[in-house]
């Protein structure tokens, strides 16, 4: 039992934790990226199809200080990930959820973004989707690092 | 010649090669999705309607997503078959092959990664021949003839070799290993299938729920009938 105790509880130390690391990687993600949008903006087709292909550099390059920082704090928190694999994984889902619909929501309700064809419901429809489906990938690359220092641990 | 069986696994663990297995079944799979896939975005981008405007065509489908909700829906489409489908089926390989993430998971990782470039590769080559699927689909016939005379193999082999795109095939091919070494994980770490996982979970949650229904049947069973 005094082995078991060691280990971070789902509430003390676990998912408040991992949510916050995730939002602040995916925060600093976020912000690389409109710095890139920033640095070349959208004027011409051909430089909209450019900054869209730096932005997605970008955040392949990321990738890797994601899966350090997760990497590094989950070797800082002792888990017991056999029992805790769904917490940990939720936890760094929704970290990240929070950031994307952060920056996707107003986006999606501002009147430029509506106005392009689509309606309101239509927009905000389809920017849940993609921070979802971002924020899932998120989840796995996350939970991969996770395991792997689990896994050196054990 | 005889045939060596493999030796039985200890602690119930399965074979190395049982996550390249899975990955190859679950690319297999993902496939067959990704036709599917092609088939409902050609009907959800109303394409259908504009070529063919026949009302019986895709009734079923037209039935499920009325339109305009249907374009709204392929974002939540995708979400659903390109990450919670492969997601499952590594979950319910896991359990079946008993394959674990804490083993030998170099080679499976290396399968999952090719595995996930080679989705893209065909998710593009589908995307191609989109028109002339869903032509094949609806009149038997692989050609459309009001069709532009450039060649879609052409156009897709173009596309292929760029750099971009071969980055974009390295970065699908760690998300997908990515995916797939987490499917693994829940299902070596939670030991039951999907299925049963939920099953487990609602039971669970049924039994926390107060019953409140007992109370009057005692009363009832103690009255004099």
């Amino acid at each position: 039992m005094a082995a078991d105790e060691r280990y971070a509880t789902k509430w003390r130390g676990l998912l408040p934790r991992f949510v916050l690391a995730s939002l602040v990687i995916a925060f600093a993600g976020e912000l690389l990226q409109k710095a890139v949008s920033e640095l070349f903006p959208f004027q011409y087709y051909s430089s909209l199809t450019f900054t869209l292909d730096v932005q997605i550099v970008v955040s392949f390059a990321f990738f890797p200080f994601a899966v350090f920082a997760l990497f590094y704090l989950s070797s800082r928190v002792r888990i017991d990930l056999g029992n805790d694999y769904a917490s940990v994984a939720a936890s760094i889902f929704l970290g990240t959820l929070v950031v994307a619909l952060l920056f996707g929501l107003p986006e999606a309700l501002s009147p430029g973004y509506a106005g392009s064809g689509s309606s309101v419901v239509d927009s905000v429809i389809q920017t849940t989707a993609g921070a979802v489906e971002g924020s899932i990938y998120y989840a796995f690359v996350g939970f991969a690092a996770i395991l792997l220092s689990y896994r050196r641990r054990m | 010649m005889t045939v060596v069986p493999e030796p039985a696994p200890e602690n119930g663990e399965g074979s190395n090669l049982n996550g390249v297995k899975a990955a190859l079944a679950v690319g297999g799979i993902m496939v067959a999705v990704y036709l599917l896939s092609s088939v409902l975005q050609i009907y959800e981008n109303e394409l259908l309607n504009t070529v063919y405007r026949y009302p019986d065509e895709f009734a079923f489908l037209r039935g499920l997503f009325p339109s305009p909700w249907s374009t709204d829906l392929i974002d939540w489409q995708n979400v659903v078959l390109f990450q919670l489908v492969p997601f499952l089926l590594f979950f319910y390989f896991a359990v079946r092959m008993r394959i674990s993430p804490l083993g030998r998971i170099i080679p499976m990782v290396i399968a999952m990664g090719v595995v996930g470039g080679c989705l893209l590769v065909v998710q593009n080559f589908i995307h191609v021949y989109q028109s002339n699927i869903s032509s094949l689909l609806l009149s038997g016939s692989f050609t459309i003839s009001n069709m532009s005379p450039t060649n879609p193999m052409s156009s897709f082999l173009n596309e292929i070799f760029t750099p971009l795109e071969i980055g974009y095939i390295i970065q699908q091919g760690v998300l997908f290993a990515a995916l797939g070494v987490t499917g693994i994980a829940f299902g070596s770490f939670s030991g039951e299938t999907p299925f049963w996982t939920l099953r487990s979970w609602l039971e669970s949650e049924e039994e926390s729920q107060p019953e409140v229904m007992d109370a009057p049947q005692d009363v009832t069973a103690g009255t004099p009938g």
